[in-house]
């Protein structure tokens, strides 16, 4: 008996197919096109100092605003700087800065999630507790007051970004870590003499992964929205580093007569968000299936 | 056959087990414990089967052998021996394992099958190589009938069947070498016909292992085919115990007797089905007596002002204990019946 129902399973068991677990199927066109776009910008935000590019601080005063052409392919803006590589070098300096929040975020936000979705009881309270005071606070309020007080430059700033993000993350992963510690699989861990150190890490920890790239996708967004933000503000970026959020400031005046010195960081920095919006949405679709 | 793994026969001794709610604001009284003096052995090699509805405790009873009592749940009273060792509440014994009901769930879906195994080795075994833990691992597979073990153990969980998730379930329980099995409603959640081969791999390696195996389950006749004795609760009470032969065909209790009466095949040989009556009464309802008193049909006011203990049901019959004052015998078994 034992050896028929054995048996009739095996054939399915006999190749393990590994490429099985990365097809991935359902996967609307825009999720992929985003992954494709976020994945083209670390890649600048990595390559950028490398590439062939013209310095994206040198001034050329008798060539401002020039229009498109092969030498400075998105024009030049106001003080005649080639707007291109003004441009990479704004999406290095954004994501860089949102990067930066994020992982100061999840450093924070993950450790204490699980510790109190796993310990619950008052580790749970206080830790609730506490996130729930930071988040009453709206963050750009919170941002421009730490600011004021530490005045540090845009990884510093994006580092108190991080610790303003890191309740969210705290909730989002105590939530998900509620969940998955009441599942019998973490009892059946705790019977064969796992300890609570070992059922974090092996247990939990892998159980909330899909929700912490959620996470980092939302809010690595939302960050640079923060930092263009700031950097419009004139606190954040300070020129001549460019961020997408300085480009716009520059140009902000020449939306008329000179747009597409606007609209090209404009495009770039909502298509980037968006793009981790999408992505983001279809890994919770993901998951719900 | 792969290698047999060596293991300490030991035993299980509960005595006078109770269980009780620990929520601050709930008033417990004796009458409300969720368990009360549970007391039952079960020797090395043996295969005792715990049966009752659910809510009837026997759930909670299998988690206080484990040492995984639930929050808000307190042991308020009894002992637990495994061999000659005395268990706290809580502790999680090395030579006790568990599986249980649910395969799909109870397994860490995001590590391979094997590692799974693996791990529990090295819990047990602190020192083993990581190698040496993997080849255990495959070992074991081996030894609970998963076929190609050597490939099936660097799969996840989610490409195991359910039958083969419970038998890598019973791996890792063995990876302890284990001396006494707690067998949660291990094939509840299984097809009938993989039911039958879970089944007969843990009696395997009951026999193998000399294990001391609990078998919970509410399938009367799985245990019929596969228990040496028989314990039923209701309410959070061993209502009766004895070989499963002499309790399911001469059954002393009331409710054990009317519990048989529901199944077709034997009532419909004496003519009609017979439901037995009433629900099972909450644990806010519970009295000092007699907690089946409500539904019986030979109940008398005695039945509910005193509590019923479980004693031997006559001096001849071996083992055999039943908590009833107006226990049936087979003489009176005809005739009465549940209200």
């Amino acid at each position: 008996m034992t050896e028929l129902v054995t048996g009739a399973l095996a054939p399915s068991a006999s190749k393990p197919k590994a490429s099985a677990r990365w097809r991935v199927r359902g996967v609307s066109w825009g999720a992929r096109l985003s992954l494709v776009f976020i994945l083209a910008s670390l890649a600048v935000m990595v390559l950028v100092e490398y590439l062939p590019l013209q310095d994206p601080a040198q001034q050329d005063l008798v060539n401002t605003l020039a229009p498109i052409s092969g030498e400075h392919w998105i024009g030049t803006d106001e003080l005649g700087r080639d707007l291109f590589s003004r441009l990479l070098w704004g999406v290095h300096t954004s994501l860089l800065a949102g990067l930066t929040a994020v992982a100061v975020a999840v450093g924070i936000g993950l450790p204490l999630g699980l510790l109190a979705g796993y310990l619950g009881g008052w580790v749970d309270q206080v830790l609730s507790r506490l996130a729930d005071v930071v988040l009453t606070v709206p963050a750009l309020i919170l941002l421009l007051a730490a600011q004021t007080a530490l005045d540090t430059s845009i990884q510093g700033q994006m580092a108190v970004l991080g610790c303003i993000f890191a309740p969210r993350v705290l909730r989002v992963i105590r939530a998900e870590a509620l969940g998955v510690s009441t599942a019998a699989f973490v009892t059946a861990g705790r019977m064969s003499g796992a300890s609570h150190a070992r059922i974090l890490l092996r247990y939990l920890l892998p159980g909330v992964r899909a929700q912490v790239v959620v996470q980092i996708s939302y809010l690595l967004g939302l960050a640079m929205v923060v930092e263009a933000g700031i950097s419009f503000l004139g606190i954040g970026v300070k020129p001549p580093d460019s961020s997408l959020g300085t480009l716009l400031i520059g140009a902000s005046a020449l939306l008329s007569s000179h747009p597409h010195v606007v609209l090209v960081p404009a495009a770039v920095l909502t298509t980037l968000i968006l793009s981790l919006n999408v992505f983001g949405d279809s890994l919770t679709e993901q998951r719900k299936k | 056959m792969a290698t047999m793994s060596k293991t300490r026969a030991a035993d299980v001794r509960v005595e006078g087990l109770s269980l009780e709610l620990d929520e601050p604001g709930v008033a417990v009284g004796e009458a409300q414990r969720l368990v009360r003096d549970v007391s039952f052995g079960v020797a090395a090699g043996e295969m005792v089967g715990l049966a009752g509805e659910s809510g009837s405790g026997k759930s909670l009873t299998a988690s206080a052998i484990a040492g995984l009592m639930p929050s808000g749940v307190r042991r308020a009273g009894g002992t637990i021996l495994i061999g000659a060792e005395v268990c706290p509440p809580g502790h999680r014994h090395p030579d006790v394992a568990m599986i249980f009901q649910n395969p799909m769930t109870s397994l860490n879906p995001s590590v391979r099958i094997g590692d799974q195994i693996a791990e529990a080795v090295r819990l047990r075994h602190k020192g083993t190589s990581r190698s040496a833990a993997r080849k255990r691992a495959v070992e074991i597979l081996e030894q609970v009938e998963v076929s190609q073990a050597a490939s099936r153990a660097r799969q996840y969980p989610f490409e195991f069947s359910g039958g083969m998730r419970q038998r890598a379930m019973i791996g890792i329980a063995i990876a302890r070498d284990p001396a006494v099995l707690v067998a949660d409603e291990p094939t509840t959640a299984l097809d009938v016909t993989v039911q039958r081969g879970v089944m007969d791999l843990i009696d395997r390696l009951r026999t193998d292992l000399g294990l001391a195996v609990l078998l919970i389950s509410h399938d009367l006749g799985v245990m019929s085919e596969r228990c040496d004795r028989l314990l039923v609760m209701y309410s959070g009470e061993l209502v009766e115990v004895g070989g499963t032969r002499q309790v399911l065909d001469q059954p002393a209790h009331p409710y054990v007797d009317g519990l048989l009466r529901c199944i077709p095949d034997r009532a419909m040989a004496a003519g009609r089905l017979q439901p037995l009556l009433g629900q099972v009464p909450p644990p806010n309802r519970w009295i000092s007596g007699c907690r089946f008193a409500d539904r019986c049909g030979s109940a008398t006011p005695a039945c509910e002002s005193a509590p019923v203990p479980l004693a031997p049901l006559s001096p001849s019959a071996q083992g055999r204990e039943v908590r009833c004052i107006h226990p049936l015998t087979p003489a009176t078994a005809g005739e009465r019946s549940a209200r």
